[in-house]
């Protein structure tokens, strides 16, 4: 009880004025992530549609020469770390950068494309090859970013700078859940295109207008190549809201957590100013009366 | 009145239309084409362009569409695009500018001559579909 009554008062004070802080981000949080999940939501229908097609395209050409299928022995790899640009989002950008590190198995042969700075300036403090940087987008991803992304890692894919890509993000589950997810983006497998059109070709048998035969206009493997890029952009995109929605998540349960905190250091704080402040009048009356007494 | 069917356009960010119509008349990397109610199945590349659907009481409508993929079924088209828009939503002066940068990307050997090409057929497409209002 060393503390005098100003002291505490002035670390209620400044607890106080964080919890304003922590709060008033907790509702910004909050308010993004409703946006960034509508985004989310939004996306579905494209990618829906994009796998049906794909699906059938690759299922009637039966093709997988295409050079983005095509497996080979895994010796480089690319990871594209989806991370916010901002910390105060608890474990938001720590998960996804320790994924990434216990994936990779050997230092040299890891290129990293970093989108948001906390990933790259981990990346970098740790002498990885950071292959790209994109800034500025983690927090309102565009499908144009995305694009531009997907379309730098399929060149370097094409041309063998690495044999397997990986993007790195933060799957949202719900608003106070969220787990850091490796999805492998290249090559695409033509397993992961098919069983969505299995369960849709069960519910047309009936009708078995599915055995009229499809055109293609330009052939198959044409329309393969333009639908491929779409939909690793696509696949990249999805990543790219998913993780904002993630980190928005997590700051508002990170900030909400702290208001918390704060709130209760307030009460202990509270409790023990007028505890202090009891005992000093005390005192002062004790000393009165020793006082009166005295003169009497 | 004419037989109708249903068109779907959909962009990454999400719908962008969804209804019955009698035709859709649509820009192919092949050339142009139309679409009735019980075409054949065809899946087709989707060129930069505009496109212009007649609903069932003939009234018409028309927008851009940015390149992309359509699956025809006799009852059902659905458009993959990787951007559309309405003429409403297009800003002319921004269009004309992106039109004259382009053109000037292009004479310059510094920049990537494919999206510059790319870049001027959106413009374009984007000019044609706002003038044809």
């Amino acid at each position: 009880m060393a503390e005098n009554v100003q002291d505490i008062k002035r670390r209620i004070k400044s607890v106080n004025s964080t919890k304003q802080i922590t709060h008033a981000m907790e509702l910004v949080a909050s308010a993004k992530l409703r946006k960034s999940r509508e985004l989310a939501e939004g996306r579905r229908p494209y990618f829906e549609a994009m796998i049906e097609s794909m699906g059938r395209i690759v299922e009637k050409s039966g093709s997988t020469r295409n050079v983005f299928m095509n497996q080979r022995e895994v010796k480089k790899v690319a990871y594209i770390v989806l991370t916010g640009d901002k910390g105060l989002a608890g474990g938001y950008n720590a998960n996804v950068c320790k994924l990434v590190e216990d994936h990779i198995t050997n230092k040299e042969d890891a290129y990293i494309y970093a989108v948001g700075s906390r990933g790259r300036d981990h990346f970098r403090n740790r002498d990885y090859t950071i292959q790209g940087e994109y800034l500025g987008i983690s927090e309102r991803p565009n499908f144009f970013n995305a694009r531009e992304v997907a379309a730098v890692v399929m060149e370097g894919f094409k041309k063998g700078e690495y044999d397997e890509v990986y993007v790195v993000y933060t799957k949202f589950i719900s608003t106070i859940s969220q787990h850091a997810s490796l999805m492998k983006l290249l090559p695409l497998s033509v397993e992961d295109l098919k069983p969505a059109k299995k369960v849709e070709a069960v519910e047309n048998e009936g009708k078995s207008k599915d055995l009229t035969v499809m055109l293609y206009e330009p052939d198959p493997e044409e329309l393969l190549n333009q639908l491929i890029p779409n939909f690793v952009s696509s696949t990249v995109y999805g990543a790219m809201i998913e993780s904002a929605a993630s980190e928005q998540g997590a700051r508002r349960t990170a900030m909400e957590s702290a208001t918390t905190n704060a709130n209760e250091m307030i009460d202990g704080l509270t409790l023990k100013y007028n505890r202090v402040r009891q005992a000093a009048i005390t005192q002062e009356i004790s000393e009165i009366v020793g006082g009166a007494e005295a003169l009497k | 009145m004419a037989e109708t069917f249903r068109l779907k356009i959909i962009a990454p960010t999400g719908i962008f239309f969804d209804d019955d119509i009698e035709r859709i008349v649509i820009r192919g990397t092949e050339g142009e084409f139309a679409v009735l109610a019980e075409h054949t199945p065809l899946t087709t590349s989707v060129a930069i362009g505009t496109f212009n659907i007649i609903f069932g009481d003939k009234k018409s409508k028309s927008g851009t569409l940015l390149g992309g993929v359509a699956t025809i079924n006799p009852r059902e088209t659905i458009i993959l695009t990787d951007a559309a828009e309405w003429p409403e939503e297009i800003d002319l002066k921004r269009a004309q500018e992106a039109k004259e940068r382009a053109l000037q990307r292009l004479k310059d050997d510094k920049f990537d001559a494919a999206r510059a090409q790319a870049a001027l057929e959106r413009a374009i497409a984007r000019i044609n579909s706002k003038e044809g209002l």
